[in-house]
């Protein structure tokens, strides 16, 4: 009788285990997650009165970099590339404020047009991670 | 007897054992259920960042059309961008299938989502509408969207003058920049006048002055030989957008 109690207990502390390792990796996306929404939402503040298509249209690396420092959070680090139309990179420096590791970094993109009178299509890309 | 109860009794508190750890389990399978809920919450933000970027395209795109269209002054430049917006819009995000489709506005007075007015008594205006529809399929969350961007420059120009001796005369002109109805501030503004049948700057004028009051009004005076009965000026502004407008009127005279 004890060996069957015995054996449906164990049973049942392997479902938890099992059920706790399908949470882990849940948490983590839901922290990627946040990271692209601090991303995104600092993209659409700069693009908010078409700043940053000008920016990007007078090639003002140095600005936009300015305006990354400022509106992400403090301990995060990013990497900003500048595509155009076709896909091809247009920013010749490094728009970075730190190494980003691969492991925990996110990428957002965001299409971004310029209020110019050529109306210049750009496709950005912001990658992130938090300083661990 | 003794042991026999105690026998029964470590069967019981197996029971209690295996009853925490299914008390376990279901609040782990709430956590779970909790976890999700804030994933798909997050999903749903994330989605309506990409909507709110595609819209702010949409404006800016329509901003710099019209800035296009009212340099260039060729109309069909809003509906080729606004094809390469869209299909820029489509091809690239990468957890859906989003698909932009847009309308150019045909009722009156606008014609293939543009009204241009630069009118002879002291209006004038650049606009350009449209409608869109937006929809993104995104796993769990669908998008049915549907908006439209109306992106108008106007100008209301008020003047008078008052004749000094002669042909001499002082105009005072005010110009009012007005975006989607709103004040709005101007990239720059050139006012000109009327004289023996040709235009002329009145910033090249003598005792020209011009005041920006920072709320959209720009003031502007001048003195200048004007031998016409009538005094006509010409306001030519540029808002911020880059978007071009002009009126001209008719200033009336005080004494």
């Amino acid at each position: 009788m004890r060996t069957v109690e015995a054996f449906l207990a164990i049973l049942l502390m392997f479902s938890a285990f099992a059920l706790t390792t399908l949470v882990t990796p849940a948490a983590t996306s839901t922290n990627n997650d946040d990271l692209a929404a601090v991303g995104t939402q600092a993209l659409i503040s700069m693009d908010n009165n078409g700043e940053l298509g000008k920016l990007i249209d007078e090639r003002n690396w140095s600005a936009i970099t300015d305006a990354l420092n400022v509106l992400l959070p403090v301990g995060m680090s990013y990497n900003f590339t500048v595509y155009d139309e076709n896909l091809q990179p247009l920013n010749n420096v490094t728009m970075s404020n730190g190494i980003i590791s691969d492991q925990n970094m996110v990428s957002v993109q965001y299409p971004c047009v310029s209020q110019s009178p050529q109306s210049n299509l750009y496709l950005l890309r912001l990658q992130l991670a938090t300083a661990r | 007897m003794r042991k026999r109860n105690r026998r029964q009794c470590s069967g019981q508190i197996f029971i209690i054992a295996v009853l925490v750890v299914s008390l376990v389990l279901l609040s782990t399978q709430v956590y779970i259920y909790e976890i999700r809920n804030s994933l798909d919450e997050t999903r749903s933000a994330r989605v309506n960042d990409f909507v709110l970027a595609v819209k702010l395209g949409s404006n800016n795109i329509i901003s710099g059309s019209l800035a296009n269209i009212t340099e260039r002054g060729v109309s069909s430049v809003l509906s080729e961008n606004l094809e390469r917006w869209a299909s820029f819009v489509d091809s690239f995000y990468l957890f859906g299938t989003p698909i932009l489709n847009f309308t150019l506005k045909n009722t009156a007075p606008y014609v293939n989502g543009t009204y241009l007015f630069w009118g002879t008594e002291g209006l004038g205006i650049s606009s350009a509408y449209s409608d869109f529809n937006f929809s993104l399929a995104d796993g769990q969350v669908n998008v049915q969207l549907a908006y439209s961007i109306n992106v108008t420059t106007s100008i209301v120009v008020e003047s008078v003058y008052r004749t000094l001796s002669g042909n001499l005369r002082q105009v005072n002109v005010t110009c009012s920049l007005l975006n989607q109805g709103k004040p709005a501030l101007a990239e720059t503004v050139t006012v000109l006048y009327e004289s023996s049948g040709f235009w002329n700057r009145a910033d090249q004028q003598s005792n020209y002055a011009f005041a920006d009051y920072g709320n959209g009004i720009y003031f502007i005076s001048f003195e200048a030989d004007i031998p016409e009965i009538n005094v006509n000026v010409s306001a030519q502004v540029y808002d911020s957008r880059g978007v071009y407008v002009q009126a001209n009127a008719t200033s009336t005279s005080t004494p």
